[in-house]
């Protein structure tokens, strides 16, 4: 087993993919402040001032909110490419039989993907915090910004979903386009739980006034879209281990 | 406030921004001459790719134009 994280691990590391994901993270951690700082100015220099002054001050807040549209798109998304055929790719390398033959249990196998996918999001999502936190106590008053590690936390589990999600798609259809499509297509459920149906169960109301969240800490109860997440976690791995335990390699 | 003014302002954000962009720019260049295969297109393509396309170029070329062998 540890062997084999220890290969899942330099497969990021040994290959270019490690530079591609620590380039896209900190980019993005960049984006963030960049991007909340300059908008103003580009609405005063195209529509005029009294057009601008209508937007208000930017502050610490605007910088996170753009954390929390960036990230989850761009940053979630670059990952997800990534690593879509980690398991697929796998098979068609045919390294595995031989860590099979050696022992590896094939649960073993499912678990260190993940494990090595957990750590690789975990270190960049905190890169991209890390970046745009210093950018934002640099230009702006951090003080004001409320409920902000909850909300970050939020956001990263409800990414560690997808994940998952890709990384089950993947094991069972066996192709890339098939974890990316599951991932999408619950996605898309979920939004539209979110919009039709209002429950706090949902893992997307985690993104649902983040605005409101950060600037007026309004009530706001956490618990009930992580158990559901964390719940979904388990289904997945659950069922890519029962499944992966039956195919033919 | 004057022009110099404005871009000392931004200088923390384009320094970093810069730095990586070339930094991967040149780094996947000097991957592309030294590892002449590619999945697909040739190597005027993907050194153009890499230097025009900030950002994406190099990722791109990474992803899906890098051969295996490497």
């Amino acid at each position: 087993m540890k062997s084999f994280i220890k290969k899942e691990w330099d497969q990021y590391f040994l290959t270019n993919r490690w530079l591609i994901f620590f380039v896209i993270f900190i980019a993005l951690g960049i984006m963030n402040p960049f991007t909340a700082k300059i908008t103003p100015v580009l609405i005063e220099n195209m529509m005029g001032d009294e057009f601008s002054s209508a937007f208000g001050e930017v502050t610490a807040v605007d910088s996170w909110l753009q954390f929390f549209k960036n990230v989850p798109q761009l940053g979630l998304i670059g990952f997800l490419l990534m690593m879509a055929n980690s398991m697929s790719k796998e098979l068609q390398e045919g390294t595995l039989p031989i860590f099979l033959a050696k022992g590896l249990k094939r649960k073993s196998v499912i678990l260190a993907k993940l494990l090595a996918h957990t750590m690789m999001w975990t270190i960049g999502y905190l890169i991209s915090i890390g970046v745009t936190y210093l950018y934002t106590i640099y230009y702006w008053d951090q003080s004001i910004v409320q409920q902000l590690p909850l909300a970050l936390f939020g956001i990263y589990l409800f990414a560690l979903l997808f994940i998952f999600i890709t990384f089950l798609g993947n094991t069972i259809t066996n192709s890339t386009m098939g974890g990316l499509g599951l991932s999408g297509i619950v996605l898309i459920v979920l939004i539209f739980l979110n919009t039709f149906f209002d429950s706090k169960w949902n893992p997307f109301m985690l993104f649902n006034e983040i605005n409101e969240r950060l600037l007026n800490d309004i009530a706001f109860s956490y618990s009930e879209p992580f158990l559901t997440i964390i719940a979904l976690m388990i289904l997945c791995v659950t069922f890519a281990i029962l499944h992966f335990n039956k195919r033919a390699i | 406030m004057n022009n110099l003014d404005t871009l000392v302002e931004y200088l923390p954000f384009l320094i970093p921004l810069i730095i990586l962009q070339y930094g991967l720019a040149i780094y996947a260049i000097v991957h592309i001459i030294k590892h002449p295969n590619y999945k697909f297109g040739n190597q005027v393509m993907w050194i153009i790719i890499s230097l025009f396309l900030s950002f994406i170029g190099p990722i791109l070329y990474f992803m899906f134009g890098k051969g295996d062998d490497a």
